[in-house]
This record gives C-alpha cells, sequence and structure tokens, in this order.
C-alpha cells in the first residue's frame, strides 16, 4: 500500500497543473481566483492525508481527510468542502490505484456528505456556529462511516455484522473523535486569525504530525504480513505438487475464524497460522517430502518433527509469540491422538483445530501425483467422518457455512429472505398473509354492515363476542382434529368452508339474524381449526434452526394484516360496497387454500403412523403428555401467571381516559402505540435477532418484561409514559407469544403438535377471562393504577415462582443445537449463513475402516 | 545499568564541558528569575516535564533513541518566554529523569542543561520573529516563528550534544553537528504546525496563563501515546531482520553452514556498499539480499539448476518481500552480464519521464549497482570458502586474485577494486588487532 514513484510522478504533475491553471487563472480574473483558493486548499489538504492512511487491518483503512474536510465544511460552506474533497480523492486514485480503495473512498465520500447535511440541519446551542459544524458533522461522519464500512466488511470480508461493529468502533471512532477535536481546535484557532482557509492546510499538516507513528507502524505492519507470506511461499516451492497451499490455507482460515465470530485480532492470528502452519517444512529433506510411496516409520518421525522445528522458527520472530500456540497444535487431534503433543479437547487452541481442518480439506480437494482431488462435499463427508475424534465438529459447520459463500462478492441472504424464499413456507406465509387480511377486512365490514342493519350496539356486542367466544371453546377440539388427519386437509378444508360462509353470509343475515350469528360463531372456530393446522404443520417444513423466525414471521403477518386491514377495511366498504368486500374475503380464503394445497409437503406429514385414534383418548394422551413431561409442565404453568398480563386490556381505556384524564384521541394513540410494539418485536425477532436462541429463559424474562410493562402503564399518568409503556406492553406481549410458540414447536413430538397447540389456547383464553374478570374489579373497587399495578406483579411474581420452584426441569430443556462434543466449548457461529443440522450421529473411530483412516491421514499429513 | 559512568571516571576535558555547560545553564536561569517571568508557569512546567522525562525513549534497532518530544518542545517554546520555557524544561527533565530514572546525577543534569538551553533559544528566536501573541494574529507570521524554533532549536540542541560526543567520544565536531541537524529533517519541520495550531488556539482563548496550561498539558499528553505507536513501529521494522534470519536458520537445516556463509556475504556487500556510498534504505535492501540470495536452494529442482536459474528461483520465492529491490538484487546477481550499469541517468528525460508515466513503457535496464556488489562479495566469499563452483578453500589472496581476474568479465571493476579495499583494511584491522 505505498504509491508507487509513477503514481508519485503523476500526482506531481497533477498538483503542479493545477497550480499553474490557477496562477494563470489569476492573472487573468483575480476574483475568479480567490474563490477557488478554499477548493485549492481543500483538495491539496485531502490528496496529501490521502496518501498516508492508517491500517486498522488488512480490510479496513482509516483515512484522515475529515480533518481537512470538517474545517472546511466549516470555513468554506459545503460545495467546497465536498468537492473539493472529491477531487483531492480523484487525484488521490490516480497516484494509487490499488483494488479496495475505491470502496473504501466512497464510504468516505458518503460519510462526508452525511456529515455535511447533517451540520447544516441541527445546529448546537451556545456554540459558535462553526465549530458547531465540525461537531455535528464528525458525529454524522464517525456513525456513516462507521456502519457503511461495518457493512462493507460484513457483505465482501464475511466478518459478522456485531462483530465488524465491534472492530470499527475499537480502533477507528477514537481517532474519528480526535480528528474532530483537531478540526475543532483549527476551526477555533482560524477564528482568532480572521477565518483563514489557510487553516485546513495547518490541520492537513498537525494531523499528519500527530498520526505520522502510527501510519508508520500500519505501514511496517504490511511489510510484516509480506515477510511472512515470504516464509509461506518458501515452504510452498518445496513441494512442486501442493503449490500455493499455504495462502489457500491461510485465507479459508480466515474465512472460518470470522464465520465463528472471533475477534479480528484473533481471525489476523489465525491467518497468520495458517500461513506458516508448515514452515517447519522447509527443513524436511526434500527425497522424504514428495516420496510417492508409503513413509517408512523412520520417515514418519521426520516428517512429523517438521511441527516443533515451526514452532521453534515462529518463536525465533518475536512479534509472533501469539501464533506459536496456534502453529505447535496444529496437527493434534480432539481425541489426543495427534503429534506431537497429544492435547485432546480444550488443550489445543481453537485456531489450531480450525487450521487441521481447512489444512485437511486443502489436502483432500487438490490434485497430488497420486490421485485427483475430491469434490468438496465429498471432501466435507470425509471430513464428517472424523468429527469428533479428529476434528472439531463446530469448525467443519463453520467450514460448511464459510465454503457456502462462493467468492468475496456474494452475498448471504438474511434468514428470513432465506425461508421464504423456499417454496413451501413462502406458499404457507404468502397464503396467510392474505387470509388474515380478509380476516381483518371482513370483521370490520361485518361489524359496520350490523350495525348499520339493526342500529342496535347490543346487537353488535353480540355478533362479536360470538366471533370470539368460540376460540376460547374449542381449541382442545381442534388439535385433537389437526392431529388425526392431514393438517393440510385440515386447513384447506376449513378455508373451503368460511370462504363459503362469507360468501353466503351477506344472503342471509339480512333474512334471519340468529341464522347469521350461527354462520358467524362457525366461522371464528374455523379460525380456531385453522391456527391449530398452521402452527403444526411448521416443524415439517422448516428446520430446528429457523422455527424462532418461522414463527416469528408468522406473528409478524398477523401485525401487519392488523394495520393494513384497520386501515383499509372501512375505506373498501365506503368505496366498495359490503357485497364486493364480502366476496374479497371470500377469494382471500380461496387464494389461502390453494396456496396450502401447492405446498410442497408430504401427506400426513408429521402424524404418527399408526392410523386415526379415538377422539377423546386424543386429547387426554395430549392433556396427559403435557404434564408429565417436565419442560411441557413447565411451559404449562408458566403460561398460567405470564398471560394474566393479556387483561390488560380491559384496565387500559380506564387508565387512559379516568386515571390520566385524557381524550379518546390518547386511547387510539396509545393503542397504535402497543401495536407498533407488537409489530416492532415481531419484525426484530424475524429479522434482526437471528444470533438470538429462544430458550427457556428467554421466555420467563419476556413474562416478567411484560408484566413490568403492565406496571409502568400504570405508573404515572404522564402521557408519553403511558405511550412508551404501551409500546414497551406490545412488543413484551409479542415476544412472549412468538417464544413459547417456538419452544413448543421444538419441544413437542410431531404427532402432539397440534392437540399441544390447540391446548394451550385453550388454556391461554380461559386464564385471560379469568384476568379479565378478577383484575377488571380490582380496578373497579381500587382504581385502575392499582389494577395495573396488582395485575403486573401477580403476574412477575409468578412467573419467577414457577421459574424458581421449575429450575432443576430446566437441565433438560433445550438451550443450544450445536454438536455438543464432551470438552470441547461450544461457540457460536455468526449470522452469514445456518448451520447445517447433523444427521445421524458420526461413526466413532473404531467403527470407520481402519485402511481408510491410515489413507487418509497420510494424505492429510502430507 | 551496564553502561553506568561514575562522573569520576570521565576524562577531564568532558568534564571541563559539563562545568561550562552547567555555568551556562544557571546563568540562564538567574537571568530569567531576575526579568520578571512568571513563577507559577515556571513551577507547572517544571511538572509537566518531570513526568514527561518519566517516558523512557525507545531504544532503536540500527542503534541510537528516540524520543518524540520536537513538538512539545517547540510548543512550549511559541507560547512561553524564554525564561520560563528554559527554567521549566531544564529543572523539570533533570528532576524527572532523578527521580523516574534513576539517572545519575551529572546525566540529569546535562541532558536538562542542554534541553533547556536550546528551548531557550528556540523561545527566543519565536519571539523575536513574531513579538507577541493578539487576538488578530496571522497565520504565515505564526508559522514562521514556529519554524524559526524548530530550526533553532534543532541547531542548538545538536550543536551541544555534538560537542559532547567530540569531547566524550572524540568524532569529529562538524560532520557530527551538520549530520544531526539535517537527520530526517522533514519530519523535523514537520513539528512546526501543531505549534502554529496551539499560538492560535492560545490567542483565540484570551492567552492567559490557565489556558497556555491547559494546552501544553494536552499536547503533553500526545507524548506518551506518540511512543507507543513509535515503539511498535520499530518493533515491526525489527520483526522483518527476525522474520530473514528465521529463513537463513530454515536454509542452514537443508544446507549446513549456509547462515554463517550468508552473513560473511552481507557483511562484505554492506561494507563495499558503503564505500561506494549507496544511500541507506539500499544498504539495507542489500544486507537483507545477501543474507537471503541463497534462498532459491530451497526448491527441489535446485540441486540441478544452474546457478543463474537459481537465483531467479529466489527471487520467485521473494516476490512477495516488501521492498522489490531485494528480489531484484537476487534474481541478477549470477547474471554474466553484470558489468551493464543501470545507466538511467543517460537516458532522454523524455524516456525517464514517460516510464514513470505510462504504464507498460520500459527500456532494458541493466542490473543494479547493489547486484553487482551482492556479485562480487559472493564469488569472494565463495571462493574463500570452497563453495559454488570452487571445490576448495582459497587463501585471502587467491580469492582476491580470483576477484580481480573477473573484474573484466562478469563483475563490475569499479566493484572489485573497492571491495579489494575494504577487504585490505580488514586484513590491517586483523594484523594490528592481533597480539
Amino acid at each position: 500500500m505505498r504509491p508507487s514513484r509513477a503514481g508519485l510522478w503523476r500526482l506531481g504533475l497533477a498538483i503542479g497543473g493545477c497550480t499553474l491553471l490557477l496562477v494563470v487563472g489569476a492573472g487573468l480574473a483575480p476574483g475568479a481566483f480567490a474563490r477557488a483558493v478554499p477548493l485549492l486548499v481543500t483538495l491539496l489538504g485531502v490528496a496529501a492525508l490521502e496518501l498516508f492512511v492508517i491500517r486498522l487491518s488488512p480490510a479496513a483503512y482509516l483515512t484522515m481527510t475529515p480533518v481537512v474536510a470538517l474545517t472546511s465544511l466549516a470555513l468554506a460552506g459545503w460545495p467546497n468542502a465536498l468537492v473539493g474533497t472529491a477531487l483531492g480523492i480523484a487525484v488521490t486514485l490516480g497516484v494509487w490505484p490499488a483494488r479496495h480503495v475505491v470502496a473504501q473512498e466512497i464510504e468516505v465520500l458518503f460519510s462526508l456528505a452525511t456529515a455535511a447535511a447533517a451540520s447544516s440541519l441541527v445546529s448546537l446551542p451556545s456554540i459558535p456556529r462553526s465549530e458547531s459544524v465540525v461537531i455535528i458533522g464528525c458525529l454524522a461522519y464517525a456513525c456513516g462511516w462507521t456502519l457503511v464500512t461495518a457493512e462493507r466488511l460484513h457483505l465482501f470480508e464475511g466478518i459478522a455484522p456485531s462483530r465488524a461493529l465491534q472492530f470499527l468502533v475499537t480502533t477507528a471512532t477514537g481517532h474519528i473523535v480526535a480528528f474532530g477535536a483537531l478540526a475543532v481546535a483549527t476551526v477555533a484557532a482560524a477564528t482568532a486569525a480572521g477565518g483563514s482557509i489557510l487553516a485546513a492546510a495547518l490541520a492537513a499538516s498537525v494531523a499528519l504530525q500527530i498520526y505520522l507513528p502510527r501510519i508508520g507502524r500500519g505501514l511496517e505492519e504490511e511489510q510484516v504480513l509480506a515477510a511472512v507470506a515470504v516464509l509461506a511461499t518458501a515452504v510452498d516451492v518445496k513441494d512442486p505438487y501442493t503449490g500455493e497451499h499455504s495462502e489457500a490455507v491461510a485465507d479459508l482460515c480466515r474465512r472460518v475464524a470470522r464465520v465463528l465470530a472471533l475477534d479480528e485480532q484473533t481471525v489476523e492470528r489465525v491467518h497468520l497460522a495458517g500461513l506458516l502452519h508448515d514452515v517447519g517444512k522447509i527443513g524436511v529433506p526434500t527425497e522424504i517430502l514428495c516420496k510417492p510411496d508409503r513413509l517408512t516409520a523412520a520417515e514418519r518421525a521426520i516428517i512429523n518433527r517438521h511441527v516443533e522445528d515451526g514452532a521453534a522458527i515462529v518463536t525465533s520472530i518475536s512479534g509472533l509469540s501469539r501464533v506459536v500456540p496456534i502453529v505447535a497444535s496444529s496437527h493434534e487431534h480432539l481425541d489426543g491422538s495427534g503429534y506431537p503433543r497429544g492435547l485432546r479437547g480444550n488443550a489445543i487452541a481453537l485456531g489450531a483445530r480450525i487450521n487441521l481442518v481447512v489444512d485437511a480439506y486443502n489436502a483432500l480437494t487438490t490434485d497430488r501425483p497420486y490421485r485427483r482431488g475430491r469434490a468438496p462435499a465429498a471432501a466435507l463427508t470425509e471430513l464428517d467422518a472424523h468429527a469428533g475424534s479428529q476434528f472439531d465438529p463446530q469448525v467443519i459447520a463453520a467450514l460448511r457455512v464459510a465454503l457456502r459463500v462462493p467468492g468475496p462478492s456474494a452475498r448471504q441472504l438474511p434468514p428470513w429472505l432465506a425461508l421464504l424464499r423456499q417454496p413451501a413456507f413462502g406458499l404457507l406465509w404468502g397464503g396467510e398473509l392474505v387470509s388474515f387480511l380478509g380476516d381483518e377486512i371482513f370483521y370490520i365490514a361485518v361489524s359496520l354492515w350490523v350495525y348499520q342493519l339493526t342500529g342496535s350496539i347490543v346487537i353488535l356486542a353480540t355478533t362479536l363476542v360470538a366471533t370470539t367466544a368460540g376460540q376460547a371453546l374449542l381449541g382442545f377440539v381442534a388439535g385433537a382434529m389437526a392431529d388425526r388427519t392431514d393438517r393440510r386437509a385440515v386447513m384447506i378444508t376449513t378455508d373451503i368452508v368460511r370462504g363459503a360462509i362469507v360468501v353466503a353470509l351477506p344472503f342471509i343475515l339480512p333474512v334471519s339474524f340468529p341464522a347469521g350469528l350461527v354462520l358467524l360463531f362457525i366461522l371464528s372456530v374455523g379460525s380456531v381449526f385453522f391456527r391449530a393446522g398452521l402452527y403444526a404443520v411448521i416443524p415439517s417444513i422448516v428446520t430446528r434452526s429457523e422455527m424462532q423466525t418461522a414463527t416469528a414471521l408468522f406473528a409478524t403477518t398477523e401485525r401487519i394484516a392488523e394495520v393494513i386491514g384497520g386501515v383499509v377495511g372501512g375505506a373498501l366498504v365506503v368505496l366498495l360496497g359490503y357485497h364486493i368486500v364480502f366476496n374479497l374475503d371470500a377469494l382471500s380464503f380461496g387464494v389461502s387454500a390453494v396456496c396450502v394445497a401447492l405446498m410442497p409437503v408430504a401427506w400426513r406429514q408429521g402424524l404418527a403412523p399408526s392410523g386415526t385414534i379415538r377422539f377423546s383418548g386424543a386429547i387426554t394422551e395430549s392433556l396427559r403428555y403435557m404434564w408429565r413431561e417436565p419442560s411441557q409442565r413447565f411451559l404449562m404453568l408458566l403460561l398460567i401467571p405470564g398471560y394474566l398480563t393479556l387483561s390488560m386490556t380491559t384496565l387500559h381505556a380506564p387508565m387512559v381516559l379516568t386515571a390520566a384524564h385524557l381524550t379518546p384521541i390518547a386511547f387510539g394513540v396509545t393503542n397504535s402505540a402497543l401495536g407498533a410494539g407488537k409489530l416492532a418485536g415481531a419484525l426484530w425477532l424475524a429479522g434482526w435477532s437471528s444470533r438470538l436462541r429462544i430458550g427457556p429463559t428467554f421466555v420467563v424474562w419476556a413474562f416478567v418484561f411484560t408484566a413490568g410493562a403492565t406496571a409502568l402503564f400504570g405508573a404515572t399518568t404522564l402521557y408519553p409514559v403511558l405511550i412508551f409503556a404501551a409500546f414497551l406492553w406490545g412488543l413484551g406481549n409479542v415476544t412472549t407469544n412468538i417464544g413459547n410458540q417456538t419452544l413448543i414447536s421444538l419441544e413437542t413430538p410431531s404427532y402432539l403438535l397440534g392437540r399441544i397447540v390447540g391446548n394451550r389456547q385453550g388454556l391461554l383464553n380461559g386464564v385471560k377471562v379469568i384476568g379479565l374478570l378478577g383484575f377488571g374489579r380490582v380496578g373497579q373497587l381500587a382504581g385502575p393504577q392499582a389494577g395495573l399495578w396488582a395485575l403486573g406483579a401477580t403476574s412477575a411474581l409468578g412467573v419467577i415462582w414457577v421459574w424458581l420452584a421449575a429450575r432443576r426441569y430446566l437441565p433438560s430443556l433445550p438451550v443450544a443445537e450445536q454438536p455438543r462434543v464432551p470438552g470441547i466449548t461450544p461457540v457460536r457461529l455468526s449470522v452469514i449463513g445456518r448451520p447445517e443440522r447433523p444427521t445421524e450421529p458420526p461413526p466413532t473411530r473404531a467403527e470407520t475402516d481402519a485402511d481408510e483412516t491410515d489413507a487418509c491421514q497420510h494424505r492429510l499429513h502430507r | 545499568m551496564t553502561d553506568r559512568e561514575l562522573y569520576s571516571t570521565l576524562p577531564p576535558r568532558v568534564r571541563r564541558f559539563m562545568m561550562v555547560l552547567w555555568t551556562a545553564a544557571l546563568a540562564g536561569g538567574v537571568i530569567a528569575l531576575t526579568s520578571h517571568e512568571r513563577l507559577v508557569v515556571t513551577a507547572c512546567l517544571i511538572v509537566v516535564f518531570a513526568l514527561v522525562a518519566a517516558i523512557p525513549p525507545i531504544q532503536i534497532p540500527t542503534g541510537g533513541i528516540r524520543a518524540p518530544n520536537l513538538a512539545l518542545w517547540t510548543v512550549v517554546a511559541v507560547l512561553w518566554q524564554p525564561g520560563e520555557a528554559g527554567l521549566g524544561v531544564g529543572i523539570g527533565a533533570c528532576v524527572g529523569l532523578l527521580l523516574f530514572r534513576r539517572s545519575e546525577l551529572w546525566r540529569a543534569a546535562n541532558n536538562g542543561s542542554f534541553w533547556g538551553l536550546s528551548v531557550m533559544v528556540a523561545s527566543w528566536t519565536a519571539h523575536a520573529i513574531m513579538p507577541q501573541l493578539t487576538h488578530q494574529l496571522n497565520f504565515l507570521t505564526l508559522a514562521a516563528s514556529a519554524v524559526g524554533a524548530v530550526i533553532s532549536f534543532k541547531v542548538v540542541n545538536e550543536g551541544f550534544v555534538s560537542i559532547w560526543t567530540s569531547r566524550r567520544y572524540a568524532r569529529p565536531f562538524f560532520a557530527e553537528w551538520r549530520g544531526a541537524v539535517f537527520r530526517n529533517w522533514q519530519s523535523q519541520l514537520l513539528s512546526a504546525p501543531l505549534s502554529v495550531l496551539v499560538g492560535a488556539l492560545d490567542a483565540r482563548l484570551g492567552g492567559g496563563v490557565a489556558a497556555g496550561l491547559t494546552l501544553t498539558g494536552v499536547t503533553a499528553l500526545t507524548v506518551p501515546l506518540a511512543r507507543q505507536e513509535l515503539e511498535s513501529y520499530y518493533r515491526s521494522k525489527a520483526m522483518l531482520d527476525e522474520i530473514v534470519r528465521a529463513v537463513g536458520v530454515a536454509l542452514a537445516r537443508v544446507d549446513p553452514g549456509a547462515d554463517v556463509h550468508a552473513e560473511r556475504v552481507s557483511a562484505l556487500a554492506v561494507e563495499t556498499g558503503r564505500l561506494l556510498g549507496l544511500p541507506d534504505a539500499t544498504l539495507k535492501a542489500l544486507e537483507l539480499a545477501a543474507r537471503l540470495h541463497d534462498v532459491g536452494d530451497i526448491a527441489p529442482a535446485a540441486k540441478l539448476a544452474s546457478e543463474a536459474e537459481r537465483a531467479r528461483m529466489g527471487a520467485r520465492i521473494l516476490a512477495q518481500f516488501p521492498d522489490p529491490a531485494v528480489a531484484e538484487m537476487i534474481r541478477g546477481h549470477h547474471d554474466t552480464n553484470g558489468t551493464r550499469a543501470a545507466r538511467d541517468s543517460r537516458r532522454p528525460i523524455v524516456l525517464r519521464v514517460a516510464r514513470h508515466l505510462i504504464p507498460g513503457f520500459a527500456y532494458a535496464a541493466g542490473t543494479t549497482l547493489g547486484t553487482r556488489v551482492l556479485a562480487a562479495a559472493e564469488t569472494y566469499e565463495s571462493a574463500r570458502r570452497g563453495l559454488g563452483e570452487f571445490t576448495a578453500p582459497h587463501s585471502e589472496a587467491e580469492s582476491a586474485a580470483i576477484l580481480s581476474a573477473r573484474a573484466d568479465g562478469p563483475l563490475d571493476p569499479a566493484v572489485v577494486w573497492t571491495m579489494l579495499e575494504v577487504v585490505r583494511q580488514r586484513q590491517l584491522q586483523d594484523s594490528v588487532g592481533a597480539p
């Protein structure tokens, strides 16, 4: 990363040409010259600073451009600052056309534009205008640059986003703040000197003076890396067949280490160890190293000595002392069968475990004189065969993830998008979105219509009760139904029946109101059946690791449908009339049925194979299972105090209208905040939290959080706090829902899942009714605030009590789902990809063909 | 401390110089104290510089030490009156060295006097160029005074140090002084802008004592940070040497004795190169290239290859080496046309400019001087130890004869004569040193 000699010539010519042009211009038009000075000073300052960049890592550089650019922003306005910087960068790129510099310069320009925009919009009170511009600009620059660069590091270098952010914040933010401080000082000093733009040049030279040691250090580190690469090349030329083995291994090691979300310093050490892992082979005689036949014991001993020799060579380089343990144990096996020291388990450095796997993978996939290289999939299968004995399974999983990233420019899909692109899940989700939307619009239309037909609120209330009451009662039956026949069939049938009822309703309701009510009842019962079928079928179409995202996505669908349906429903009725809206709803059921029917899922998938069972027997079996299975009992008992918070809805209106003396509009606003909280929670869990693993503790804390939000809602009558608490409540509520649903889907055997979901729905509705009645009464007697407090406290204490009482069951509950190996601390995989679930337990060492193992060893160690 | 020297062991001429130095420093202090300087400022500066003196300087691998203090001294010279600055820096450094670094009294007093007197002169220069920091100041005047401070500090300080080395180690005074003043002059001048900035800020803040002391303190805070970075820089620089040595050790495993041979070639080549007036950077490249010149032997095909081919293999291995000159020297050191010099300076200027500006445009260049030095050193050492084409070791005279016989053939005559001069000097030293 040093400017070439030719580049410096070009820089000199460019600067000389500019100066000549300006001098000639000054002679011809003095006014224009004066106007061009700020631009020229910015250009020169930026060009000078761009030549000397601070190296943070091999992939990230920090330029000192903001020092000049921010000064120029404050003293000469944003056009001069932006154009000058862009020109300065263009001049530098002519000097230094390295591959990745262009991307980094675009980041700089983007962040600078952000800084310019932010500083023109916001200004700090009681601070002079120019200083305020620099301070705001510096903050905006730091945020913009960090975010954009972190994203680039994630996309192009495969660093997990959180790690990339952490890396940049720890290594670069201090420098950017220092640049800002320098710019502020310069601007302040320039005001003493009449606001001269020359201050920008001064700032550039001061920045250079202060940062020269840091810049020099970066250059030297680069040279060291190059020199280490020379050492690696020296090894690779010894064996003409291995070619650029060390470079390839080092590169792949780095990618695997990043998938394992190690911090960047460790990643760098793993990379260096990858370059140097075979350095001891320099001293091995070529006759032995390149011998095509089987090695004798003596020759094998000589080859095995290369690890110790390599460690000795690396030890002699003082700056690489932290790489030594990795190199020294890079041929140790997990079960202690490796050499030279026979270490096992955690005693082997993680970097060495990575190195061993990647080295073996590289050896298997490259051509040798005595065999052709294997395909990547075959090589991975071979590695799997020795997972747990030789290799760390976590590292193999990470290697799979890393290899799925084909090149430096490929982009890995976020988990929710990857899930939606699966045909089965995409169809189900799309159909549901349409169907939920139709439901929402339908309920609004039916309420309006009944009210218009009868003009009576009582009848309207009766209708609504009819539509919801069915859900509480029939959960048990619906679950059993979903588990007896095919789940997809249940869903399709429900859709068809509901569609038919919706089409028939406009003709029946005006004729006979009771008959219409019966139809509405059947309709709401139908949605219970549908939901039981839906949540029971999800485990058949997604893997365990996708469960959380899947559940969260469905929660998102419902929330989106609520929001859009609420807004669109009324408008549609006004615009199109009831008949057309009802027909549209029927159509949405039809779409849902078609989508479900098209799902590529086998008939009766996930059901018990032994034919149909009796209805009552099925329900009893599920209840018995819920009580006997410790984890199910824990989750069921947790549900009772936890979902008491649902009765917050009954105290919501009294709290806002009576206790806080606010208007009905405020009630609407808090309600919207609640909905927004639900949507935010669902989106968060679906999209951005794939590193979050839902376990029992998560659910407990989500319940406690919701209880806390309930209490907060009753804590004060301040309007903003009410809105905030409502938002938190929505967030907590949706989190508990998704957490519970995910845990149940993960924990329950598939053949029971429909019933368990149904039973829990019934139980939940019962709890809700009890809570509504009980705490409604408390609210009536002691006021809504006291009611909310009592509700929050009861719920939180109940949840914590259940948790404490059931703690001894907790170890049997799922926490992580990665392959566990005794003696190895599990490492979380980063979000770049999803680890595969091992399909079958790997064979132990004793089971594998001894000859094949030996042959593999021979190949691996060459 | 292994190099601890007691005052009584110093030669009388050194002691005399020190007496004069201390008297001058004391006189400066007395004059300063009687000319209405602010004692508060002096006391604060003493504290600051005592603390700064606690930061140990860095040992540079090539010899010598570095402390990144010049910017701080310049800031003090621009901000404060000569007396305040001189007394503060001098007494502070002396006290700090005594307290925190356990220096001997005479060393601490020496350093304090060097720095105090130099800062006093620098401050006097700065204030002579720009009499007073005012609210309406001009960057250019301020810059001139800062540059003046840097230059005067450098000249005076290096003057004192050179007098000391000339007295103590009998080195030529003027050569020492000139070399020290101009060494690294770009980065010395680069410490001026900081004092311009600090001076302007001081004016903006009203020029009060509190503001000035705060600015001085903030500047002093950057010193330990800069030292840390410098240390990492030199450590990385040292790593390059260690890696090259590691390659040598590895080579010795394949071919015992290769490392000794490489070190000998390296020493001879560097000495010859120095006599030929090669710049420091080229000398460093030459040293590394000489130590790595046999790296091509690692390749399995090397056993059957000619020497020139082996040299090219070595260059291929070193293709990624940070300094491309190293690979270039190794590539050419067995070429038979080694005499063809790179007569770049005789080409028309148009071609020379075009070579830098147009990518891919090149004209045939001869081997560089470094390559020719390496070739000659390799020939001499191989003949001396009986390596390569030579089946048996030759005496020094025979090796020299072989070298001069090839001066008209594959080797550069100028290089050969210089090298023979080096060899002669070594023989002379050996015969003098022998009992």
